[in-house]
């Protein structure tokens, strides 16, 4: 019989009459890790706590723009620094990473991607690392120009890449599809409908984003490692007109289907499942803050250990935050800088 | 009219004799420790500012101070020292560098070839330096005692910033090689421009203060002071100077412009209150 060989965690029943619900089967490594890989981290907003825990490893965390040494760990955040490997910011769809890989690798500066407000000038292509702007256009052209040499150079070194796929909408700048994290006008810009257009990527596109990324990825830096995982953190908005539920169900099944796809496919490509151990029935709302919408530190935790214990020796023994360090349990998670949570201020009270 | 210094060792160039001081017009009171200024200290909700660490009174007494100020006996308190100080800004700096400034543009010119490495020295943006020096002054005792004193009184208070460190830093056998090479990299007006920018945003809500900026005739490149103005600096004790070697003290003559800049000011606020 094809199922009478398999384990307890092919099934429901058994997953149900365990009290963690198997998860320690959940996730089995496709590749090993080992002390002083050069890891990098990318994506949504949820890739901030990843990274926060892959610094606390043996694995060689890489952070390719860090802060002034006497810059303090508040001031820090606000500018993007120590959030991910390098001030990318929050990379929320596959098109915008490909992107910034592409951008990297050709050192394209997109006219369309300098935005203002005032007298000051930001990137539009990462306009919450620096909030309050640059003050000329010479500056922040300088600052996009190091950064994607940083990001180049880090890309070609790394042994592993995590990429947290956050979302399937986007703004894009219709002439020359250019796609940006936030919509203009929320951090800095102005939205002209003649010339930015919303866009929810299908499965298909996202597909075959998915594979280009891989591809350029594998180009860089034959044999990368990528690990890829979906964020459980629903959308804060829909620019659909819909339902913020059936557009997080929307994105989150694409990001699920196109991760576990590209990790079927290729050795070097694996799926670790985040989405599955917050938002699953079985663990109900344990894992969520009372807006259903941030993560619990439990959560991170649970998310974490189920990685690191299935990485066996990688991560130091003291080194999940205390519970003296964890962000306060509070509605609107202020540990993390997610520009789409901005959007909750356009909501009508 | 009567102002208590409080502060570090750079008060020592507002110290005056009596009879100086009835000569000038101005009743200077100190409550001042060196290096990290009084740290310990406590204002009452009557508006007694004192201190009961040992060392801190042990300096006081020896410089013939009380440790108690009666802050209701005053006109204006000055915050001396304690605060953000070129060093800041170059601490922030060590590593980095600021798109634009004359120090930096050797390298970002040589950046615009395509294809050319990442920068040797990253960059930090003019905002996130003025992020850090604000922190830094948020954090600093200057703007701890602010912050206290304001919760028992309006009394005027006067910020008056460290000096800038002496010209003598230009050669080479002072310490601080790094702000030589500031001062050399034609960087250090703008160490002052970004450090006055902080101080104002910093007290931006504070009612009846006054920051009191370097006097401009003491300064030379616009950034470090004159010679003139660092001889024979005394040391917050007033028995002796500093070592020939420092460059971070101002003297009397200095502190004769700030002591006049102080009286101008409280007459100001003293008006607008």
């Amino acid at each position: 019989m094809p199922y009478s060989n398999l384990p307890n965690q092919s099934f429901w029943a058994s997953c149900r009459r365990d009290g963690g619900f198997e998860l320690k089967h959940l996730y089995s490594p496709k590749f090993s890790l080992s002390k002083g890989d050069r890891v990098a981290t990318i994506g949504s907003c949820f890739a901030q706590h990843i990274g926060r825990y892959m610094r606390n490893s043996t694995l060689a965390y890489q952070d390719v723009e860090p802060p002034p040494v006497r810059m303090s760990d508040t001031i820090a955040k606000q500018f993007g620094y120590g959030l991910f490997s390098a001030r990318y910011g929050n990379v929320y769809t596959v098109r915008q990473a490909l992107q910034l890989v592409q951008d990297c690798q050709a050192e394209t500066i997109r006219d369309c991607a300098i935005w203002t407000r005032g007298r000051q000038f930001y990137d539009a292509l990462r306009p919450g690392i620096e909030p309050k702007g640059y003050v000329s256009k010479g500056e922040m052209l300088t600052h996009r120009r190091d950064h994607l040499r940083r990001v180049l150079r880090m890309l070609q070194n790394i042994d592993v890449l995590v990429f947290t796929l956050g979302l399937t909408e986007a703004w894009v700048d219709r002439e020359t599809g250019t796609v940006f994290p936030t919509a203009p006008g929320v951090i800095a810009g102005t939205y002209d409908p003649d010339r930015h257009a919303f866009a929810n990527f299908g499965l298909a596109e996202v597909s075959a984003d998915m594979d280009a990324l891989l591809d350029a990825l594998n180009d860089l830096r034959p044999g990368l490692r990528v690990i890829l995982t979906v964020s459980p953190v629903p959308l804060a908005a829909t620019a659909t007109g819909g339902h913020v539920l059936s557009a997080t169900t929307y994105s989150k099944s694409v990001l699920r289907a196109v991760a576990g796809e590209a990790a079927g496919r290729s050795d070097t490509v694996a799926y670790f499942p985040s989405y599955e151990i917050i938002t699953g029935a079985p663990f109900a709302d344990r894992f969520w803050e009372r807006n259903l919408r941030d993560v619990t530190a439990e959560g991170v935790d649970t998310v974490m250990s189920v990685f690191f214990d299935a990485h066996e020796g990688l991560l130091f023994d003291d080194a999940e935050p205390q519970p003296s360090e964890r962000p306060e349990p509070m509605e609107g998670d202020t540990s993390l800088i997610c520009e789409e949570a901005l959007l909750n201020a356009f909501a009508r009270e | 009219m009567k102002v208590c210094l409080i502060g570090n060792s750079h008060v020592s160039m507002l110290v005056r004799t009596p009879d100086e001081q009835q000569a000038m017009g101005i009743e200077v009171q100190v409550f001042a420790y060196p290096q990290t200024g009084p740290l310990i200290y406590e204002i009452a909700e009557n508006g007694t500012l004192s201190t009961d660490d040992p060392d801190i009174c042990a300096q006081l007494e020896a410089i013939g101070q009380p440790t108690v100020v009666d802050l209701t006996a005053l006109d204006a308190v000055a915050i001396v020292g304690m605060t953000a100080t070129p060093f800041s800004v170059q601490s922030i700096l060590a590593d980095h560098m600021v798109h634009g400034w004359p120090g930096s543009r050797e390298q970002t010119e040589a950046a615009r070839v395509t294809g050319a490495p990442p920068l040797e020295t990253p960059l930090l943006s003019r905002a996130a330096l003025s992020a850090c020096l604000l922190d830094t002054i948020e954090r600093s005792m200057g703007f701890d005692y602010v912050q206290s004193i304001r919760k028992v009184s309006n009394l005027p208070i006067l910020i008056v910033r460290q000096p800038s460190p002496s010209e003598r830093i230009r050669d080479a056998e002072t310490e601080f090689p790094n702000l030589r090479k500031v001062s050399k990299n034609g960087n250090g007006g703008l160490y002052l421009e970004v450090l006055t920018e902080a101080h104002a945003q910093a007290f931006r809500h504070a009612k009846h203060l006054a920051i009191l900026e370097q006097p401009p005739e003491t300064l030379v490149q616009n950034f470090l002071t004159k010679v003139e103005f660092g001889a024979d600096a005394l040391r917050l004790s007033g028995a002796n100077s500093h070592d020939a070697s420092d460059v971070l003290h101002a003297n009397r003559a200095y502190g004769d412009l700030v002591l006049e800049q102080i009286k101008v000011a409280v007459r100001s606020l003293t008006n607008v209150a």
